[in-house]
């Protein structure tokens, strides 16, 4: 074991100084031959040295190989990849074998190596490969190492004959691999984190490709695809450099972390992106730097590998070819599903052309054929400022974004560059990643996604589940400035300041470049600075509460501007990704959606007088109390409270309301008492808090006092306190006016505590024959209960003759009904009362059972 | 040691975590959940059309403590999750036998 002990550590030593090399140099790929090579070196020395000749018994000279497989046969080797070895043999396995092989293998694990080795058959080689996806794969990139290379070539020749033999059925191998590796890598959880080998883009992508062309072309590099007339163009240096990049990423990766990682997990980030030579700069970290970096050349992996199957499928595996469609313009034909110039090639053409073919490609849901893609690039770049100047080619523009129906067409348009000459802003979110956590693809390719999503709604690809976003979505009076939104609404990202408001910002700028007139500009902006208002408030405010709608409300105050708002919020989330676009987030958005709408259709509470009233109220107290009471104490109060009672009471009782509420302390209840001068009439201001029969009981107390009640406003704070407003008809003796009041006042405290028979009080009074029904009879009895005035009550509209102790009797049945009044308008005249009751249930919901509105109808009637 | 499960409305998520992160709770668990209790779902009217929402979001929050913090923990989250109206959710307290860090092997307290 001494000769295997120094190889080991010879071995080991080389691989030291190679990584040293490594981190000071640039190279991916070179470093990754050089490694395979060193383990070629030390793997046939320790076969030499475990006793391997050619000449082993029994197998005849040409009848044994040892083959690297998988990454190490490719030489595409990083520093914790697995050594994955092949013997292969003809007939049975000489004996001596077995010592050899085993002699040669425990070094390697003494040395920390990974190492897979598998013994076989030519024939149970060729069997495995067929049965086992895998294995065939591994053996596809397998390499001569050491034994009997006429033998190798055999097998090579017998394996590649069966696999061509095969190409067809392993054709559905291919896509079930392939598509399982997206299902994987697609998520949230990899995009964050990538995995440089398997993920979508990584190497494995290339590898495919290189698979395609070795079996359907018989292509032993994939450059070589190129002497095929559809991938003449194709951009083979790129993907090199691409690869070499990731290979350089993975080999950081493994010496960063000293085992096989490929996973680019956030906790290595920072380090790696510092060995990789990137420094912070003042908008970007030097780990964005690298993230971005790194999604350039995933994202053109993926692409390319896009581009690549669907021309390789043509030939490979080729639809019957269709006749010219419709309506399709002379200058153009169709082949194999990609859109030709029917002569002439089209650096002879006007570059306006390329814009018509995309936008033939994108109605009739097809691609573009090679030269388009490869020479468009270069003319698109070469005469930028002409086609910046033709307001035809800028119209054309637009309506290849705007009515796209097919996301590869505009990706493609991404691609050669049309987008970034009529939006150059779109350069600084090209490849660049998200930050959080919800995302599956990098800005430029979500904000494309997101206009792809508008178009599936206006198509009603959502209709099963949402009918919603159909119904609105044909309701819009100018569905393109959604669409537009939605392909901008990203764009002030990468800048390192609010992107939403840097966005608004940059739009009237784009706007005017293309051409876009009147509104837009105002509208367009507005939803950008707004995109996430309606995702943040569902899901961080109480929507049962309606403050929320309110405030929602008052920002976007157009019915119109709701609903874009709503759709760009949709498409947003669902081109988000999984987690964002969950049922669960949506029925949120839905439901402050719906809310919101009814308030706005409903005007009052969000109307541009209202909101600037609300506010103006809110300051007047504010100015007014906070030199008496501390200004936080002040706000958290005025949090409580709702729109509607700012809106709907004057400045002077809303101060007076807070100075009661603020002075509280323990008690029970304050009012202030004010008396009017030009009228016989008493304003009572009642702070307090709500509990279940308070305003029946307030109520009471006046009646049997022999006070009438003229006017009532009841409002509910979300805190639990209550904040009334009584006008009374001044108590009768006005010799004894204070000495009623204080009377009042110690009954109330009683009837507070339930220490006071108020029913029994006013039973025994009402048999005394007062004088309680003098205009009995006069007018109709009303009483109507909706759900329709208000998302979150049920309101009790009241008509009837007026009558003393009349809101005693109705606050009573309400109250026995199991209702919780939340505001409360009661107004009384000689003549009538009418009254509005707010109203929840007992667990804070609307009643819409029809039972118990008809209930609670006839309860009421029995009192009228 | 315990396992706490409470339901909670959406947006008290924020306010619950930061509590139960301040008793000491090392990690919890954050499901996005949907359901009715008393509180059944609620009839939403568009363009007259009815727009039924059966099962309500709700959050789910899973934590695992010991013994000794359980009363602390419930009244935090009873505090923060509270809003006084229907549908504020629910806390239950489940027993539980073993817990082991994946990782380390570790077991038990050692773990939470």
């Amino acid at each position: 074991m001494d000769g295997s002990q120094e190889l080991i550590h010879s071995f080991l030593q080389s691989k030291r100084d190679l990584i040293l090399e490594f981190l000071k140099q640039k190279s991916g790929l070179r470093i990754s031959h050089k490694y395979a090579d060193l383990m070629d070196q030390f793997i046939r020395s320790l076969f030499l040295s475990a006793g391997f000749t050619k000449k082993i018994k029994g197998t005849g000279d040409n009848g044994l190989a040892i083959m690297a497989l998988g990454s190490y046969g490719r030489r595409e080797f990083c520093f914790e990849s697995d050594v994955d070895l092949m013997v292969i043999h003809q007939g049975r396995l000489p004996p001596e074998m077995n010592e050899i092989i085993t002699g040669a293998i425990y070094p390697l694990w003494d040395a920390k190596l990974e190492v897979g080795y598998s013994v076989f058959s030519v024939q149970e080689c060729i069997r495995s490969a067929i049965n086992d996806f895998r294995v065939l794969t591994s053996v596809m990139d397998g390499r001569f190492l050491l034994g009997s290379l006429t033998f190798c070539n055999l097998f090579e020749e017998a394996f590649w004959s069966r696999i061509y033999r095969e190409k067809k059925s392993l054709l559905k191998q291919f896509f079930l691999y392939q598509q399982n590796r997206i299902e994987k890598y697609g998520s949230e959880g990899y995009f964050l984190e990538p995995d440089i080998k398997e993920g979508i883009g990584g190497l494995r992508d290339i590898h495919f490709m290189a698979w395609v062309a070795r079996i359907y072309f018989k292509c032993k590099r994939l450059g070589q695809l190129r002497r095929f007339s559809v991938f003449s163009h194709f951009g083979f240096e790129k993907l090199s450099q691409s690869a070499n990049f990731l290979l350089k990423v993975r080999n950081h990766l493994h010496v960063l972390s000293r085992r096989k990682e490929d996973h680019l997990l956030l906790s290595y980030r920072k380090e790696l992106s510092h060995n990789l030579l990137y420094r912070d700069a003042s908008h970007i970290t030097a780990s964005e730097k690298f993230m971005r970096h790194l999604y350039l050349h995933l994202n053109r992996i993926r692409f390319a590998y896009e581009e690549f199957l669907a021309k390789a499928l043509d030939i490979i595996d080729p639809v019957p070819s269709e006749t010219s469609p419709k309506r399709l313009p002379p200058e153009f034909r169709v082949m194999k599903g990609n859109l030709v110039l029917k002569q002439g090639s089209i650096s002879e053409k006007e570059p306006i052309v390329i814009l018509r073919a995309l936008k033939e490609a994108s109605r009739l849901g097809l691609f573009l054929g090679s030269e388009f893609i490869w020479e468009a690039k270069k003319i698109v770049i070469a005469k930028r400022k002409g086609l910046l100047a033709s307001s035809a080619a800028r119209d054309l523009f637009l309506e290849i974004i705007l009515q796209s129906r097919n996301l590869k067409v505009i990706r493609l348009a991404l691609e050669i560059g049309l987008v970034t000459t009529f939006i150059p802003e779109f350069k600084k979110i090209r490849n660049l990643p998200e930050s959080g956590l919800y995302h599956v693809e990098t800005v430029d390719l979500h904000c494309l996604r997101a206009i792809e999503i508008i178009s599936e709604i206006s198509k009603g690809t959502y209709d099963a589940r949402w009918p919603l976003f159909k119904e609105i979505f044909t309701t819009l009076e100018h569905p393109d400035w959604l669409s537009l939104a939605a392909f901008l609404h990203d764009i002030g990202k990468g800048y390192g300041v609010n992107h939403s408001e840097k966005g608004a910002k940059l739009i009237p700028k784009i706007l005017k470049r293309l051409g876009i007139k009147g509104k837009a500009f105002e509208v367009i902006p507005f939803l950008v600075t707004h995109h996430l208002l309606l995702t943040r408030v569902s899901q961080r405010r109480d929507l049962t509460d309606e403050k929320t709608a309110v405030q929602v409300a008052q920002t976007i105050r157009d019915k119109d501007l709701l609903q874009m708002l709503f759709l760009l919020t949709v498409a947003d989330s669902f081109s988000t990704g999984p987690i964002a676009r969950s049922d669960w987030k949506i029925l949120l958005i839905v439901e402050l959606f719906v809310k919101v709408k009814r308030i706005l259709e409903k005007g009052g509470l969000a109307s541009p007088h209202a909101t600037k009233r609300i506010e103006d109220n809110k300051r007047l107290v504010l100015d007014d109390l906070a030199p008496h009471f501390p200004e936080n104490s002040i706000l958290e109060l005025a949090d409580q409270v709702s729109s509607r009672y700012f809106l709907n009471t004057a400045i002077e009782d809303i101060i007076c309301h807070f100075q009661l509420a603020l002075t509280m302390r323990g008690e029970k209840f304050l009012w202030k008492l004010k008396k009017l001068t030009d009228a016989p009439i008493t304003r009572m201001l009642l702070c307090s808090f709500d509990m279940p029969g308070l305003f029946s009981k307030m109520a009471g107390i006046f009646a049997l006092n022999n006070i009438e009640v003229l006017s009532v406003r009841i409002f509910t704070l979300k805190n639990g306190m209550v904040f009334d407003t009584y006008e009374v008809i001044n108590p009768q003796d006005p010799y004894r006016e204070e000495e009623k009041w204080d009377k009042i006042h110690k009954e109330f405290g009683l009837a507070l505590e339930d220490r006071l028979p108020i029913d029994e009080l006013i039973t025994r009074k009402e048999r005394m024959r007062l004088d309680w029904d003098r205009y009995q009879g006069q007018h109709v009895k009303k009483i109507q209960i909706t759900n329709d005035v208000s998302d979150f009550f049920t309101v009790i509209e009241v008509s009837s003759a007026g009558k003393v102790g009349l809101l005693y009797k109705l606050a009573k049945q309400i109250l026995s009904s199991d209702l919780d009044v939340r505001f409360a308008r009661f107004n009384r005249d000689k003549e009538k009362i009418t009254g509005d009751f707010y109203v929840r249930d007992q667990f804070g919901q609307k009643i819409h059972d029809k039972r118990q509105i008809d209930k609670i109808k006839q309860g009421m009637l029995t009192v009228l | 040691m315990k396992k706490i499960e409470a339901i909670i409305k959406p947006f008290k998520l924020e306010e619950v975590k930061e509590a139960v992160l301040k008793l000491g709770v090392s990690g919890m668990t954050i499901t996005e959940v949907k359901g009715f209790g008393r509180q059944k779902g609620h009839t939403e009217i568009y363009r007259g059309a009815e727009y039924v929402v059966d099962f309500l979001p709700k959050i789910k929050i899973e934590v695992a403590a010991s013994d000794g913090l359980v009363p602390r923990l419930i009244e935090s989250i009873k505090k923060n999750a509270y809003t006084g109206e229907i549908g504020d959710g629910k806390i239950f307290v489940l027993p539980l036998e073993k817990a082991i860090r994946i990782r380390t092997g570790e077991e038990d307290e050692d773990v939470l």
